[in-house]
Order: structure tokens, then C-alpha cells, then sequence
């Protein structure tokens, strides 16, 4: 679990995994398009997510296709919210979001 | 564009043999997915179904390789809603890799291109089927 947290605290690589939810299977040259790092770079933020857990791999070809494998992060949520907490945690972000929502609008 | 595939992953502090049990045996399989017995006789092209506790089933497919105690491929289809019903099959692949001191399971759903609404909705189911199959093999353990 440190290295799930470990791998989370660095914005790089949560924007990575923002990436690999949207674009399921992308490649490491495809994932290095639109952030301003190097490939090695990438490749040493991706090698820290897989090392937690959190991108799992598939090799079809010579292509190596990155997935964002959730299973780690429902295990934190398991393990600190009850799924009463859950529906009364996720009623609050809705109203904040309403609330914000309303907001902007005036 | 086709719908790319879900990939999950979870380590089992078990055997590969304990672990393929835990997918195979519907003793176990009603313990942690949504207390469905899995029914097959494992043979290439055999039905799978995995089956409700009033016998009608939630899930079926087809054996396209069976290779115990590692490597597992079926297709599927979600039989629990219509409107998951009247997609195309799909298919699902349990791969079991031995580690130092654990296993790795990983579960490939994919072919999902005729199947949309099975993919929203087990994307977000498989995570606690897997983590439920692992704290049912540990416990056993």
C-alpha cells in the first residue's frame, strides 16, 4: 500500500493514469505526446505505477499496451469507507458540485 | 473505433492451483461473484454458465481455451439485464502467473465492440469480483 501512495503523489504520474482511463491500452509513445517530458522520463513514471499495482501491461506484438488497474485503489477504498460512508461521501461531492454548478451560472 | 480492453490485475498470496480452483469450483464462485456457481465441464467449446441461486443464469459463454492451472478463456454474455442480453458475446481471460511468493491474476475482458453497455458496467464490477476471489483463496489458505 506505500507504494500505491508513493506512486500517487506525484502529479506526473496521476496525470498519467487520468490518461490511461480515458485511452485504455495506450502505448508509451502515444502517452508521451502531450506531456513536456522526455520518453525515459515517462517510462520511469510508468515503471513506478506498474511497480504499485496501478497500470498493469499487455504485450500484443511488439506493442506494449498500459491499462489503469483500478483493483489497488478499491482496496484503500475498501479498507477506509464503509459503503453507508460511501453513499453519504458521494452525496456531499454531488451537492458541491451542484452548489459550484449554480455558481458559475450567476 | 473499437472499445479498447479492461485489464485488472490483483496479487494472491496463493497457489496457482488454489487460485484456478477459486475461478473453476462453484463452491467457491458463489462466494464472491454475486453468489453465482459456475457450471462447465471445461471442455473446448462447452457451455460455461454462471448461475443464479433460483438456477436461472447471470452470465453464459463458450470454453475457447482451458488450460488449468493457468490460463482460462471463455466468451460472455451478461444475461442479468435485457438490455446486456441482446448484446454480443464478448470474451474474458483469467491468465495466472507465478511470482516469488504469490500469484498474479490478471483478468482481460475484451472483444467488447458489440457489447457497450457490458462495458460500462463490468468496469466497474470485475475490481470487487477479483478482490473478493483473492480475500476467499487467502482466507482459505
Amino acid at each position: 500500500m506505500d507504494e500505491v501512495f508513493r506512486a500517487l503523489a506525484d502529479p506526473t504520474r496521476r496525470a498519467l493514469l487520468d490518461r490511461l482511463r480515458d485511452e485504455p491500452g495506450a502505448t508509451l509513445g502515444e502517452l508521451c505526446e502531450p506531456l513536456e517530458q522526455t520518453r525515459q522520463a515517462v517510462s520511469k513514471h510508468l515503471g513506478v505505477l506498474e511497480q504499485a499495482g496501478l497500470v498493469a501491461c499487455r504485450w500484443i506484438g511488439r506493442e506494449k499496451h498500459h491499462y489503469l488497474n483500478p483493483v489497488p485503489l478499491v482496496e484503500i477504498h475498501d479498507r477506509w469507507i464503509s459503503k453507508f460512508a460511501a453513499r453519504n461521501a458521494r452525496r456531499l461531492l454531488e451537492l458541491r458540485r451542484a452548489l459550484e454548478e449554480k455558481e458559475e451560472e450567476r | 473505433m473499437s472499445l479498447p480492453a479492461l485489464v485488472f490485475e490483483i496479487e494472491i498470496k496463493s497457489t496457482p492451483e488454489r487460485i484456478w480452483e477459486a475461478i473453476t469450483s462453484p463452491d467457491l464462485t458463489r462466494r464472491y461473484f454475486h453468489d453465482t456457481a459456475i457450471r462447465s465441464d471445461w471442455r473446448n467449446g462447452s457451455k460455461v454458465v454462471w448461475e443464479n441461486p433460483d438456477g436461472t443464469s447471470a452470465s453464459e459463454g463458450e470454453v475457447i481455451e482451458c488450460e488449468p492451472p493457468c490460463r482460462l478463456v471463455t466468451s460472455w454474455s451478461s444475461l442479468w439485464a435485457p438490455e446486456l442480453a441482446s448484446e454480443t458475446p464478448s470474451r474474458v481471460t483469467w491468465e495466472i502467473e507465478e511470482r516469488a511468493s504469490s500469484c498474479l491474476l490478471r483478468l482481460i475482458h475484451d472483444k467488447l465492440e458489440g457489447a457497450r453497455k457490458t462495458h460500462d458496467v463490468v468496469k466497474n464490477g470485475w475490481p470487487g469480483i477479483i478482490e473478493g476471489l483473492r480475500a476467499c483463496v487467502e482466507a482459505a489458505a
